[in-house]
Parts: structure tokens; C-alpha cells; sequence
């Protein structure tokens, strides 16, 4: 159903392209070789056990890692030590941190308006109209004025969310939104998401939320010791009649 | 009972319904408040009890000290001094503006951030006022003013080693219908208690009256004690083994001693012929401290006093005469001997006595008995010709006072003729006059024609005076009691020479007060004082009715959809000042009875208070705003940052500010005010762009046309228009480029583009140097201002990051300490801020964007709100540039003409002499000027201190350890001494401004210190997540962290800056007279002498006041904004 509402263009150029990437952290080699192409609105599901590098994988697109080898082009604009690339690529990039790393002296209101005012240089009543429009798209226009601390979990995830889409990005990365909540708020978070999903958003998620990935994903990728071990559509990865690299099948046992 | 009939299992119980009971009054309330905190527990209680015992002594003893003794006209009399030292005195109305500026900004902080304090400064304010009002009136008239005492008559009076003169005349200052009465001191002198506990002002003669009367009773009370002792058990054993063994001897021994008196006395004669041999007083005094060893009870009185005589005949040749010097040391042994002689009379009255009872039979144990355990009747009755002989003469008896007639006369100062005179010799008698205008008159006082004595006289009506002295030939003359009578003429003259006067040196209030002689020497005096604050008072409550106004308002626009309604609201804001400026305009007016000035305040307290009250509940109930007060917080914030700016200016003057400049900065201003309505009705670049020409034109233009109404009037147009119209025309031009650039080219045609416009305004603001003067001056303006325009304009786009920013503060810092001429480049200087502010606030007029900073109103501010009704607005910005048209040109050139300020316009602000300074105000600008500039300072070192820069990096870890490990007195010695050795140039700089510096440097680096930890306690999250939105790092620092840092060392920071305003005393060390070193100035005064007490009590309760403040305002910044909800967050 939701690959009909959205239309995954053929014919469109990627929108972020790896080519044999490699990281490491001082010694440790966290990212080996990582080669990927996202098609733009394409849904990506990152699952894989800790230490996998999902997260580290995810934090180099918007270079809040740096990668040390091989290359790493979103939009068109290679990600590279020029400053002005990598501003332009965060602002093409939204992200949802675990965290959700709120900033907790500002309004939920100035949360969402800070980056279009002082990054896109919009007025404030034009970022106040959009802040209001994201609020009302994640169900919390109520809670515009408070604080984060006033809010549960779940809101603040939501106001993440919108605080990342208010840059109007084309590409939004999820770094297991849904960790730190309390298995109640989980569904409010991963149904904004999923709302994002149909819209059209690309999204690169790491999640353990293994329905959702199910049900949203338009790919999904399995990650083991910095390595990609395997990738597809979710109704193949999750198919038990479908042969499986043996670490998936391990961890696919052991989840499901 | 239970039914038997009903089945239990099936009856439903009804619980009879009990209404809920609320808390006994036990256990609610104040007294439920007590039970729980007070008295919780047995041991509770009782440390409850005692320390309320322990404040209750400590209260009632402090407040009787207060009441009765403490002397304070040492504050009331030196207040000036406390306050500013020697500031020039022209120049108190700019420390006057200063302290209204901090008083109105107080009220609308108190509005914004104090709820309990809001809810408490209207009861306070009208406490104040009333009392300012009501107590001094009450008390002037309802309590007498006490008497005076002073010596009269003909006889000399002794006071130990020296002899008092009753003065025959003495000059005093009484104002125009009091009443002064001079009459015997009768009442007084009746006994030498009540002599010794006589109450007033009273000279030097009274006062030695007085203290021979006490040292009477003193010693009454020592020789009664001494006799007590050698009652007690082990003297009464010396002296029965003595009577025992051997009568005679003690006999003997008395007639010893009545021989060394007598000796004395033969010797004291012809010592004071000339001609004593030292070889015979050696013998002498070998004599007389033997016998004193064996006999005397006072012997170490008596080895005493001998010792310096000895010291000083030690080394003198045997056969000359007692040189005079050391006659004074020979009259002390003699009186010390005195008591041997009237010992010596004790001891035949002993003799005689014991030998009744003792001498005739001294075998019988019963009479030994006898004397140790002597009858109370023979007791007393030995104690008091003990007592008797012991003590001296009775000075009421030896001068015989009060039994003389005495001659008294009030005369006039000018012409000497009497006014008023009269014979003085009974109870009743008194001499009247009623004093027909203010200034001087004489007292003349003396024995009566043909009589020969002494006489205390009381009288009603003259007070001690204090001289101010204002320069070497012209000085003020302030009566203590009640510091309200000032007289400017010079003292009274007879036969050429200055007749003496009632000097608060020589009549010293003497003894306990009364209550009522504290009310009315210290309370009308001091709410006089604090009524001279009154403004600051009601302009505190102008600013919090203002500031609560305005925090509803910019809460909620709906208050504005009424026009009607702005026009009200805007109404009551001002009514305040409207309110005070009436109030000093009628009492500035002159002829007003005390009882309508009363009135006056009294209904400008009510009303004021009545209409913040009103408004506030109007407010309240239409326009309900949650969080009101936050909208204030930024604005108040700044103007709190602009503070010490203004106060230094203000304070110091600024040198070589010309008229025309500040006209230009007031125009300015105005401007300024006008751009704000104008971003809002208009959003187009040409509405800006007439309204920029505008602000700038106008003021100019008027001044010409002006001075064709008015020939010369305006002396000094702004001049160089051409070079103001190139200004604003590169202005504009840089707007409109900076706007095409952002929109439509490419980044690389863009970059190239940043750079030729800024390098354009650099160079062409470089080149004329009529903008900042010559040389060095005119590049540094010239830089600042090409920096401030490419930011503003090009900010955005330009790659900043933070450490480029550090090294440019660091260049500027450099080049600004090289060119301290800085300073007189200040009237250019303006003009380039004012140049720079606007184009800052053009470019966001234009883009209408962040301008209005609100939270939650489409459209906010007062004059935002108000310009969103076109015509209104339109009506506004006329009537705005029609002030600026009037008054920048007047307030130019037309000061001095008008006759407002009594200074020349070209120099309205002249340099004041900083050597003068001194004071709370030093304190108070070395605090704020320090926090203002080493906050800045600090926060810069913290960045540079994390920067990735290795040399910015290096260079802050050197300067803030550098700093720290050396103390602030080193600094500051650094500073006064040191530097000048550098650099003689430097010397030239006043040490003032110097310690400022120091103390800034000292400062900023603890406080780098304390703001690093609070960068340091902000987490990886914050920095990523802002970094995620597409921050860059510089704002990434501005918006996310450091605000979290700061908040997060509120506590440090206060702290800090509570230490750095008690530092400031340390400042006395090199030479500067802060508070305190006034205070020790103070003290040093002989009129309080020995006074330290009130003084040092009076500056400890300054500093604390503003130390607690400091940590108040910290408390209530804290809890704003965020920080509400900051401790749940974490």
C-alpha cells in the first residue's frame, strides 16, 4: 500500500552514493569497504547487532563522523574537508538522534525556528507559520511554547523530528529514534515516521524496530563488523524461504 | 448489638457521612508553621528558645547602643563624602542621570524577573514615601530639640593637666523663627550625679565639670571597694597581726607618712620657687618609696607615678634645679601621695577607734574578734570616713556653680548690637529672643559686674556647627542636629579677628540619649537625605508599573486591535514620569507650605501606586499573557549590558565630544526608534531608504532652517554634508548588493563579490579620515566600522568561524591599547556606531526579519503594535521626526542659550577630574565597570582557551594562569606602579582608570574559568545536534552553548563578581579612596574620633545590600526562561 502512495523514480540519479568507505577509530576498523547507493524518497532500514557501525555509518553522510577513505557524494556535493560542502550538505540533511539532543534553554518553538532563521536566513513570522505546520504534523502544536524538559520522551522525539524537517531537507537520518523511550511512546515516534515515509521523505533509519522496518522499509540492510553482509527488500529479508548469510539468519533468529 | 434477623453477609454498611474535617488551626497556618519547624521536638524547643533568647540580647543591646549612643552624624554629616568623595559638584547631574537610568531599570527588571519582590515594592515604595513624608514633619514638631551646655563665669576650670577658659563669646547659625533661650543650668548641678549624667551638647568646660563628677563617683566607688577588701579575710589578718604585735609601729609608720606629705608639700613649694637640688630629691624619693612599700594600700600608684621622675633626673647633674619639663611628673606624685596623707588621717581614726575597743585591752580574744568581724554599724561607719577622706574635693563645691549670677546676651553677627541680654541668677531666670532671619548671631556670656565664679548654662536653640570647606577661601557652615540649616557667610568678626564658633569639635554631645533626642537629631535628617532620593524612588516605581505594561503587552498583541486601547495603555505607562515631573516642577516652583509638600507627595505615592494596581488588574483581566514577563528578558538584558557604557560616559565625560556629536548620537537615536516603526509599515527598500536619508537629513536641515528663523541660534550645524550624503548613498548601495549577491550568483561570483564590496567600504571609509581623526584612530574606526558593515551585510555568507573572530578582537585589543586617543576620537566614533547601527538595523528592517524578536505574536512591541494601524504609525514617525528636528539641534548648540544646563553645548560633556573620584560611587564604578568589561573579556578567554588554534589557545592558557597565580594587590600594584615605569607615557593615565583595568584583567580571568566549566558541562548531543541543523560553529557557540554555559555558572559568575565588589577595597592600597577608605577617612576626622563603630557598620550594610542584591538578581535570572523547568530537565 505504501509503495503505491510514492513513486520510486527509475530513472532518477541516487541521491547519496558510497563508494567503498572506510573508517576507522584509531585502531579499530568500524566501517570496511561500505558501498551504497539511496535512490532519492527510497526508505532504508539499517538493522544489525552493537558495534555494528549502523550509527557510525549513518553520522559520516552528514560528516558528523569523518570518513577516512573512499567517497561519500549526497545531493551531488562530495562530502569532502571544504566547509561550504559540508554546510550545504547539513542543510540538505535532517537528523533524529537517539538523544534527541534537544536544546534544553530554548522553546520547543525556538528549537524548530533557530536553524531556518539563522541557517536559510527566513523571517521569523515565515518560520514560525512552517514551526507551526511540523507541530501540528507530529500531533504537538499544544506544546509549541514549553520546554523540552516539560515534555515526555516520545514528545520531545517528535519535536526532533520537526526540528530536523524545518531545514526542509531532502534526506532525513534516524539514529534509533525509538531507544530511549518507554514502549508506549515508541508507537507515537514511529508512526510520524512512517507518516514521513509515505510523504515521500528519503530516509535512512538504524532501528531494532523490526515491524517497522517491515512495513515501511523500502530496502533493508544488514550490518555486521563494519561490513554490509546483506541487503533487500523487507518481504525477502524477512522471508524465512529465502536463504539467508549465516550471521543474518543468526541474528534474524535471535530477534524474531 | 447485632440483629438477629439480618443476615450479616448481605447488609450493606453505610458509613455515616463524616465531611471531610480540615487541618485543626493547630496545625495550619502560622501557628502549625511554628509546631513544625520550631518547636518539633523537646530539643527543638529549647535551641529554639535559647537562640530567640540570644537575638532578643543581641537586638536589645544593639538597639539600645543605636539609640542612646551611637554618634551618627559621623554618616549624616559625611554622606557626600561616602557617597562621591570630592566628584565635582557641576557635575552631579550626570551621576544623577546614571542613577535614574539604573533606578528605572531596576523597576521594570522587578516587573519582569521579581514576583515576590513586585508584590512587595508597592507596600515598600509607599512605606518610603509616607515616611519621607510624615516623620520628618511629625518629629520636627512634636520633639524638642535638646539643650546645650555651656560654661560660663570668670573662673578658670582645671582639667587635669590643663586649664579651660570659659569662652566670653561664641558665633552660632539659627534660621529664621526659631527660638533660642538661655537659662542656668540648675537642675544639673544639683548633685554630682546628676552632673556627672547631664545629657546634650556641652563644651569643653561642662564636660570637664562633668568628668570630675564622674571620677568623683568613680572613685567613691573604688576606695569603697578597697575598703571592702581590706575587710575581707586576709587584710583583716595583716592588719589584726599588725594591731597585735605591734600598734606602735603602725602608728609610727602613719606619722612617717604624714611626714613624706608633708615633706612633699614643703617641696612642691619650693620647687615652684625654682630652686630644688636634684641630689635632695633623689634622697627624697628613696624615702618616700620605702615608706610607701611598707605602708601604702595604693603603693603601685605611687611606685608608678614615681618612675618617670626618676627616668628623668636619672642623668642630670646633682646640684641643678628640677628643670620644668619634669614638673608635670613631680605634680603627679604629689596628688598620688595625696592619699598617704588622707591614709594617714584613716590611720588615727583607726587608732582612735581600735584603741577603745583594742589598745586598753589587747590581751582579750574577743576584741581580736571584734575587729576581724567588725559590726555593720562600725563597718559603714569606717567605710564612709574611708570613702570621705579618699576622694577629692566635689567640683559643684569647688567651683561653686550655679551660685553665681551670670551675664548673658544673644547679639547680632553683623552689626554686634545686642538683641536680646539679661541677668541670670535663680531658677526661673532666662534670657528669650525669637531670630529674625538665617545666618550668624554671637552668645556672650560672663559673671555678672562685680561677681567672681563659674556657671553651667543650658540653652535652647544653639547647635554645634561643622565646617565644610569647599576650596581654601570659601566654606559652608552645616548645623550637626538637624543637617538642614546651611550657612554660605563667613564666620563673625570682632576687632578683626574671627570670633570662635559652637565647633562641633569643642561641644561633643555628651552622655546617654534619650529616645527623643535620637528621633529628632537622626530621623528628620536622615529621611531629609533619603528624601533627596525620592526620585529615584518613584522612577523605580515608574519603571516597574512601565515594565509590567510592557511584559503584557508584548505578551499579547490582541491589546492592541483597539486603538483606543494603545492610546490608554501608552497613557498610564507615562503617567509615572508625567506624575514626577509635575511633582518637581510645583516643588521646584518655590512657595510651598510644608504641609501642601506633604500632601503633594503623599498623593503622588497614592497615585502612583494606585494606578500601577489598576493597570496591572485592567491588564490582567483583558489580556491574559502566560510567561508575560519573558518577553522582557532580552531587552532588559541588553539594557543592563549598556549600563556600565552609559555610566562611564556619564561618570568621566567624555573628552573632546563635541556637541555636534552628541546631537548626532541623540539623532540617531531617534532614528533609530523611526526605523522600527518603519520596517513594519514598509517593506520596501525605498520607504527605507527616504526614512535612512531622513534620520540623517533632518536633524541637519533643521538646524539650518533654525538658524534662518533664529540667526545663530544653532551655532554649530553638523557639517561635512557631502560626506554624510556619500555615507548614506554606500550604505544603501551596500544593502541593495549585499542582497542581489545573496540571491542570484553563483557562490565562487559571490565570494569575489564579499570581498570587493568590503574591501570598497574599507577603503573608502579609510580614506576619509575626517571620520575618525588622524593616523592610527582613523584606521582602527575605520576598520571597526569596515568589519561591522561586511557583517552585517555579507555575515552570512562569509565562512566565520571563531577563532578568526578571536585573533580580530585580539588585532582590535592590540591596536585599541596602542591608540589610547582613542578616547578623543569618541565624537567621530559615534558617528561611525550610529552609521553602523543603522545600517544593522536597515538590513533588518528590509529583510523584516528578527527584528521583532517575540516568542508567540505575529507582530509585537509596543511600537510595533501601534505602527500596525498605518495612519497612527504614520502620525508617530511625523511627530518623532519632528522632535528630532527640534531637539537635536537644541540639544546641539541651544543648551546654554535656553538656560537648561548650565554648561557650554560645544562641551556638554566636559572631562571631569577622575583624580576626585572616590567613594561608593568609585566602588560602584569599578564594580560595574570591571564586571561589564571583564565579563566580555572572560567569555572571549574561555572560547580561546578551547579554540583549535594552538596559539590563540597558548596565549589564553598563559594569560588566565599567568593571572591567577598572582594576587589581585600585586595586580593592582602592577598596574599603579609598574606600568608607568613601562611607558612613562602611561603614567599620564589616571590611577583610577588604571585600577579598573587591573581589576578587569584580574577578573576575566577567573572568570574565563567558570565559564569553561560550564562549557565544559554541556554535552557531545548539543553540539552534534546543532551542528546536524547546519549551524555553523560560531553560531553553534553563540545560540547553543554559550547560553547553556552561562546559565549553568550563574551561581560562579555572581560569586565572582560579589568578590570583585568587595575587592575594590583593595584598592585604598594605591591610593584611592573607595568606600571604605572614605570610611577610614572618616574616622580620622577629630569630631569622630574613637567613632569607628557607625562608620564601619554603615559600609558594611552598602556592601552587604549590594552583595545580596547581586546574588538576588543572580536567584531570579536563573529562574527565567528555561531555567523554570531546568532542574526537572535534569
Amino acid at each position: 500500500m505504501e509503495a503505491d502512495s510514492k513513486q520510486v523514480m527509475a530513472g532518477d540519479d541516487p541521491i547519496i552514493i558510497c563508494r567503498d568507505m572506510n573508517k576507522w577509530f584509531g585502531e579499530f576498523h568500524v566501517l570496511r569497504n561500505i558501498s551504497l547507493e539511496v535512490m532519492p524518497q527510497e526508505v532504508l532500514v539499517i538493522i544489525g547487532p552493537s558495534g555494528s557501525g549502523k550509527s557510525t555509518f549513518i553520522r559520516c553522510i552528514n560528516r558528523l563522523e569523518e570518513h577516512q577513505d573512499g567517497t561519500i557524494i549526497v545531493d551531488g556535493i562530495e562530502l569532502s574537508h571544504d566547509v561550504q560542502n559540508i554546510a550545504e550538505i547539513r542543510r540538505e540533511t535532517g537528523m533524529v538522534f537517539q538523544q534527541f539532543n534537544l536544546f534544553p534553554h530554548l522553546t520547543v518553538m525556538d528549537n524548530i525556528t533557530l536553524a531556518p532563521m539563522k541557517v536559510r536566513h527566513w523571517a521569523r513570522d515565515k518560520a514560525e507559520h512552517r514551526a507551526m505546520e511540523l507541530l501540528e504534523r507530529v500531533g504537538i502544536p499544544e506544546q509549541a511554547y514549553k520546554y523540552p524538559g516539560q515534555l515526555s520522551g516520545g514528545q520531545q522525539q517528535r519535536v526532533a523530528i520537526a526540528r530536523a524537517l524545518a531545514m526542509e531537507p531532502k534526506i532525513m537520518l534516524f539514529d534509533e529514534p525509538t531507544s530511549a523511550l518507554d514502549p508506549e511512546m515508541i508507537k507515537e515516534v514511529l508512526d510520524v515516521m512512517k507518516e514521513l515515509a509515505r510523504t515521500g521523505m528519503t530516509m535512512l533509519v538504524v532501528t531494532h524496530e523490526m515491524g517497522f522496518a517491515r512495513e515501511v522499509a523500502d530496502r533493508v540492510i544488514f550490518m555486521d563488523m563494519g561490513r554490509i553482509v546483506e541487503q533487500g527488500p523487507p518481504e525477502n529479508f524477512f522471508s524465512d524461504e529465502i536463504s539467508h548469510h549465516p550471521r543474518t539468519q543468526e541474528f534474524l533468529d535471535q530477534i524474531l | 448489638m447485632t440483629d438477629p434477623t439480618v443476615d450479616a453477609s448481605k447488609t450493606i454498611i453505610f458509613h455515616a457521612e463524616e465531611p471531610p474535617q480540615p487541618p485543626s488551626r493547630a496545625e495550619v497556618g502560622i501557628l502549625g508553621w511554628l509546631r513544625q519547624n520550631l518547636f518539633g521536638s523537646p530539643s527543638d524547643t529549647i535551641v529554639s528558645v535559647l537562640v530567640a533568647l540570644l537575638i532578643v540580647a543581641l537586638t536589645v543591646s544593639f538597639l539600645g547602643w543605636t539609640v542612646r549612643s551611637g554618634n551618627w552624624f559621623a554618616i549624616i554629616n559625611n554622606q557626600r563624602l561616602l557617597m562621591m568623595e570630592s566628584f565635582e559638584s557641576i557635575y552631579e547631574w550626570r551621576l544623577a542621570i546614571v542613577v535614574l537610568l539604573a533606578a528605572f531599570l531596576t523597576g521594570i527588571s522587578l516587573a519582569a524577573w521579581g514576583q515576590v519582590a513586585a508584590r512587595l515594592l508597592t507596600p515598600l515604595a509607599l512605606t518610603v514615601i509616607v515616611a519621607v513624608s510624615i516623620l520628618p514633619p511629625l518629629i520636627d514638631g512634636g520633639v524638642s530639640q535638646p539643650k546645650s551646655y555651656f560654661t560660663a563665669g570668670n573662673v578658670d576650670i582645671i582639667d587635669r593637666a590643663s586649664t579651660l577658659t570659659p569662652q566670653r563669646s561664641l558665633a552660632f547659625i539659627a534660621a529664621a523663627g526659631e527660638t533660642v533661650s538661655v537659662s542656668l543650668a540648675l537642675d544639673e548641678v544639683a548633685d554630682i550625679e546628676t552632673l556627672r549624667d547631664l545629657s546634650g551638647f556641652s563644651d569643653r568646660g561642662t564636660n570637664a565639670l562633668a568628668n570630675a563628677a564622674n571620677n568623683r563617683i568613680e572613685q567613691q566607688h573604688a576606695v569603697g571597694e578597697t575598703f571592702d577588701s581590706m575587710l575581707s579575710r586576709e587584710l583583716t589578718e595583716t592588719l589584726e597581726e599588725r594591731t597585735r604585735l605591734n600598734i606602735r609601729t603602725f602608728m609610727r609608720t602613719n606619722d612617717m607618712l604624714a611626714s613624706t606629705h608633708k615633706f612633699v608639700a614643703g617641696m612642691g613649694a619650693e620647687l615652684t620657687q625654682g630652686d630644688v637640688a636634684i641630689e635632695k630629691l633623689r634622697w627624697w624619693l628613696v624615702r618616700l618609696k620605702e615608706a610607701a612599700r611598707t605602708t601604702e594600700p595604693n603603693v603601685d600608684a605611687i611606685l608608678d607615678a614615681a618612675v618617670p621622675l626618676e627616668d628623668g633626673i636619672r642623668n642630670l647633674s646633682v646640684s641643678r634645679a628640677l628643670p620644668i619639663y619634669l614638673h608635670d611628673s613631680f605634680a603627679a606624685l604629689t596628688s598620688a601621695t595625696l592619699a598617704s596623707e588622707q591614709l594617714e588621717e584613716l590611720g588615727e581614726l583607726l587608732v582612735l577607734h581600735l584603741s577603745e575597743d583594742l589598745i586598753g585591752k589587747p590581751a582579750q580574744r574577743d576584741d581580736e574578734e571584734k575587729l576581724i568581724n567588725p559590726s555593720a554599724r562600725e563597718a559603714a561607719f569606717l567605710r564612709d570616713m574611708f570613702v570621705r577622706l579618699l576622694t577629692p574635693q566635689s567640683v559643684l563645691e569647688l567651683y561653686q556653680l550655679g551660685q553665681t549670677p551670670m551675664q548673658v546676651a544673644i547679639r547680632d553677627a553683623r552689626s554686634l548690637e545686642t538683641l536680646a541680654d539679661g541677668v541670670l541668677s535663680a531658677a526661673g531666670d532666662q534670657v528669650t529672643f525669637t531670630i529674625p532671619r538665617d545666618g550668624w548671631y554671637i552668645f556672650s556670656k560672663n559673671a555678672a559686674e562685680g561677681h567672681r565664679g563659674s556657671a553651667i548654662l543650658a540653652a535652647y536653640g544653639i547647635h554645634p556647627i561643622i565646617e565644610r570647606t569647599l576650596s581654601p577661601t570659601e566654606s559652608r557652615y552645616v548645623r550637626v542636629n538637624d543637617d538642614a540649616l546651611v550657612v554660605t557667610a563667613a564666620r563673625p568678626q570682632v576687632d578683626g579677628s574671627n570670633i570662635p564658633y559652637v565647633a562641633l569639635i569643642d561641644n561633643q554631645f555628651r552622655g546617654l540619649r534619650d529616645f527623643p533626642t535620637f528621633l529628632i537629631h537622626f530621623i528628620p535628617s536622615f529621611f531629609r537625605q533619603v528624601e533627596a532620593l525620592l526620585p529615584f524612588f518613584i522612577t523605580v516605581v515608574w519603571g516597574f508599573v512601565f515594565g509590567r505594561i510592557m511584559a503584557h503587552l508584548l505578551g499579547k498583541q490582541s491589546a492592541f486591535d483597539e486603538p483606543l486601547n494603545r492610546l490608554v495603555v501608552l497613557a498610564w505607562a507615562l503617567a509615572p514620569l508625567l506624575v514626577l515631573l509635575a511633582y518637581f516642577a510645583i516643588v521646584a516652583g518655590g512657595g510651598l507650605s510644608e504641609v501642601a509638600r506633604v500632601a503633594l507627595q503623599l498623593a503622588a505615592a497614592f497615585g502612583l501606586v494606585e494606578l500601577a494596581r489598576r493597570c496591572e488588574a485592567w491588564l490582567i483581566r483583558n489580556y491574559p499573557g502566560e510567561d508575560a514577563e519573558g518577553s522582557l528578558n532580552r531587552p532588559l538584558l541588553y539594557s543592563w549590558a549598556a549600563f556600565p557604557l552609559v555610566m562611564y560616559v556619564m561618570a568621566s565625560g567624555v573628552g573632546g565630544l563635541s556637541g555636534a556629536a552628541l546631537g548626532g548620537g541623540l539623532a540617531g537615536l531617534l532614528w533609530l526608534l523611526a526605523m522600527r516603526f518603519i520596517g513594519l509599515l514598509y517593506r520596501g527598500g525605498l520607504a527605507g531608504a527616504a526614512l535612512l536619508a531622513g534620520g540623517f537629513f533632518l536633524p541637519l536641515l533643521g538646524g539650518h532652517i533654525i538658524n534662518l528663523v533664529w540667526p545663530g541660534w544653532v551655532t554649530e550645524p553638523l557639517s561635512s554634508l557631502g560626506l554624510w550624503l556619500g555615507l548614506v548613498a554606500l550604505g544603501l548601495l551596500a544593502g541593495h548588493l549585499g542582497e542581489l549577491l545573496r540571491s542570484h550568483l553563483p557562490l565562487s561570483v559571490k565570494r569575489a563579490g564579499y570581498l570587493l564590496g568590503w574591501l570598497a567600504i574599507f577603503f573608502t571609509v579609510l580614506d576619509t579620515n575626517t571620520l575618525a581623526g588622524e593616523g592610527m584612530a582613523s584606521l582602527l574606526a575605520a576598520l571597526a566600522f569596515a568589519l561591522w558593515m561586511g557583517w552585517m551585510f555579507f555575515g552570512g555568507a562569509l565562512q566565520w568561524n571563531s577563532n578568526r573572530i578571536i585573533i580580530g578582537l585580539l588585532l582590535l585589543t592590540f591596536l585599541w591599547l596602542q591608540t589610547w586617543t582613542l578616547l578623543d576620537r569618541a565624537s567621530s566614533a559615534l558617528f561611525i556606531v550610529w552609521l553602523a547601527v543603522g545600517a544593522y538595523e536597515f538590513r533588518r528592517g528590509e529583510l523584516g526579519q528578527g527584528a521583532y524578536k517575540s516568542r508567540k505574536r505575529p507582530a509585537g512591541g509596543l511600537l510595533r503594535g501601534l505602527g500596525s494601524s498605518p495612519q497612527l504609525g504614520l502620525a508617530l514617525v511625523f511627530l518623532l521626526w519632528l522632535a528630532a528636528l527640534v531637539l537635536v539641534p537644541s540639544l546641539v548648540t541651544g543648551l546654554e542659550a535656553q538656560g537648561i544646563l548650565q554648561t557650554s553645548a560645544a562641551d556638554l560633556l566636559p572631562l571631569s577630574d577622575k583624580r576626585l573620584w572616590g567613594g561608593l560611587m568609585l566602588t560602584m564604578q569599578l564594580t560595574i565597570l570591571g564586571v561589564g568589561a571583564s565579563f566580555p573579556i572572560g567569555v572571549a578567554l574561555a572560547l580561546g582557551r578551547r579554540s583549535s588554534l594552538p596559539v590563540v589557545k597558548t596565549a589564553c592558557i598563559l594569560y588566565i594562569e599567568a593571572v591567577r597565580g598572582v594576587p589581585l594587590i600585586t595586580v593592582l600594584f602592577m598596574a599603579t606602579l609598574l606600568v608607568p615605569l613601562i611607558d612613562p607615557t602611561l603614567a599620564t593615565i589616571e590611577g583610577a582608570v588604571r585600577a579598573w583595568v587591573g581589576i578587569t584583567m584580574f577578573s576575566a580571568a577567573y572568570l574565563a574559568e567558570n565559564v569553561r566549566g560550564g562549557l565544559q558541562s554541556i554535552g557531545r548531543g548539543q553540539m552534534e545536534a546543532a551542528q546536524a541543523i547546519g549551524l555553523s560553529t560560531w553560531q553553534t557557540t553563540l545560540h547553543i552553548l554559550l547560553p547553556q554555559a552561562l546559565r549553568a555558572v550563574i551561581p560562579a559568575l555572581v560569586g565572582q563578581f560579589i568578590s570583585l565588589f568587595k575587592d575594590t577595597s583593595l584598592v585604598y592600597i594605591v591610593g584611592l579612596a573607595e568606600i571604605l577608605g572614605i570610611a577610614q577617612r572618616v574616622v580620622a576626622q577629630p569630631e569622630y574620633l574613637q567613632r569607628r563603630q557607625e562608620t564601619f557598620l554603615y559600609v558594611a550594610i552598602i556592601f552587604f545590600v549590594f552583595s545580596y542584591l547581586m546574588s538576588y538578581i543572580s536567584r531570579k535570572v536563573e529562574a527565567t526562561g528555561s531555567g523554570a523547568v531546568r532542574a526537572e530537565y535534569l
